[in-house]
């Protein structure tokens, strides 16, 4: 018996966190943690850990940004940044930098003309998003102040007629904005 | 030099201030807001299929904003121009500045999703 042991990858030397029943050791203190929180807490580690095994194919030396936390939810976010910046930059290694993501499934029509999204097609972008996550990502949260996902365009509007909106977090979305920009303007 | 209003749908629900072409657009993957570069500042908009963002570009002089500023930064500006664009559309607005470092001032009426901003140079 003894502390489940996992270890943050920015750091490899030092485990920074641990959990035991119902306890969670952060930064060397102890703070209590709920079962819900636990099973967050291992969905986010384990996806940050597959977007980290990823990277680490392409690119053995990548490190993320370090992240620092308090909390038991502060650890949560910290794993879930990891895992966004991992999974684009493992992106960006292999797919075209506008195409459809890895946790693609289902899509809206885009609509045929440049018109904004009803609040019909909008809720069908959500519940897609939040049933598969952000299409790039995989998160299940969008990070957007009114909690909508945001429709991704595929093709991009730049380069193409689009025919699918699929959902996209806010980070996937400023993210992809800039790497497009950058090869354009 | 005048003020210019521009309102906008950015697709990427984010907008570039820039003092040249094909700079790197700054982007943090654990936290929201105004990102910035000596390059290029990355303003954050309003969801393009809820509305627009309404911005005003001008001279320091010329802006009335009592507050302090969401973002103060020194931008190059090698052209001495600033471009405001995003990732489909190359030019909303071009302003001409008289330096080549040009303090750039940004204020924004949400942190995340603004449907107000303001760009203050010099
Ligand atoms: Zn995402």
């Amino acid at each position: 018996m003894g502390w489940r042991r996992c270890r943050k990858p920015t750091n490899p030397r030092q485990s920074s966190w641990t959990t035991w029943w119902g306890q969670a050791r952060i930064l060397g203190r102890g703070q209590a943690i709920t079962p819900a929180q636990e099973a967050r807490l291992a969905v986010s580690t384990s996806r940050m850990q597959e977007a980290l095994r990823a990277v680490h194919r392409r690119e053995p030396n990548w490190k993320p940004t370090p992240q620092a936390c308090e909390t038991v939810d502060g650890l949560i976010r910290a794993n879930e940044a990891i895992a966004r910046e991992a999974t684009l930059r493992a992106l960006q290694r292999r797919l075209t930098r506008t195409g459809v993501g890895p946790y693609a499934k289902e899509w809206v029509a885009a609509p045929a003309t440049n018109r904004r999204l009803n609040r019909t097609e909008q809720a069908e972008v959500d519940r897609i998003g939040r049933t598969y996550g952000c299409h790039w990502c995989g998160i299940k949260t969008p990070g957007t102040p009114r909690d909508h996902f945001i429709g991704d365009h595929q093709v991009p509007r730049s380069i193409g007629k689009p025919s699918r909106i699929y959902p996209h977090c806010w980070w996937c979305k400023i993210s992809q904005g800039g790497l497009l920009s950058k090869g354009r303007y | 030099m005048s003020v210019q209003h521009m309102s906008i749908a950015p697709e990427y629900v984010s907008f570039y201030v820039a003092g040249r072409r094909n700079v790197d657009i700054p982007v943090h993957m654990n936290r929201q807001g105004i990102f910035v570069s000596e390059d290029c500042v990355n303003i954050p908009a309003y969801y393009w299929s809820d509305g627009d963002t309404h911005v005003t570009l001008g001279p320091y002089s010329e802006i009335a904003e009592a507050r302090k500023p969401d973002s103060d930064t020194i931008l190059n500006t090698p052209n001495q121009e600033l471009i405001l664009f995003d990732a489909n559309e190359p030019q909303y607005a071009v302003a001409h500045v008289p330096s080549t470092k040009t303090r750039i001032r940004v204020w924004v009426d949400h942190p995340i999703e603004p449907s107000n901003v303001v760009i203050a140079w010099g």
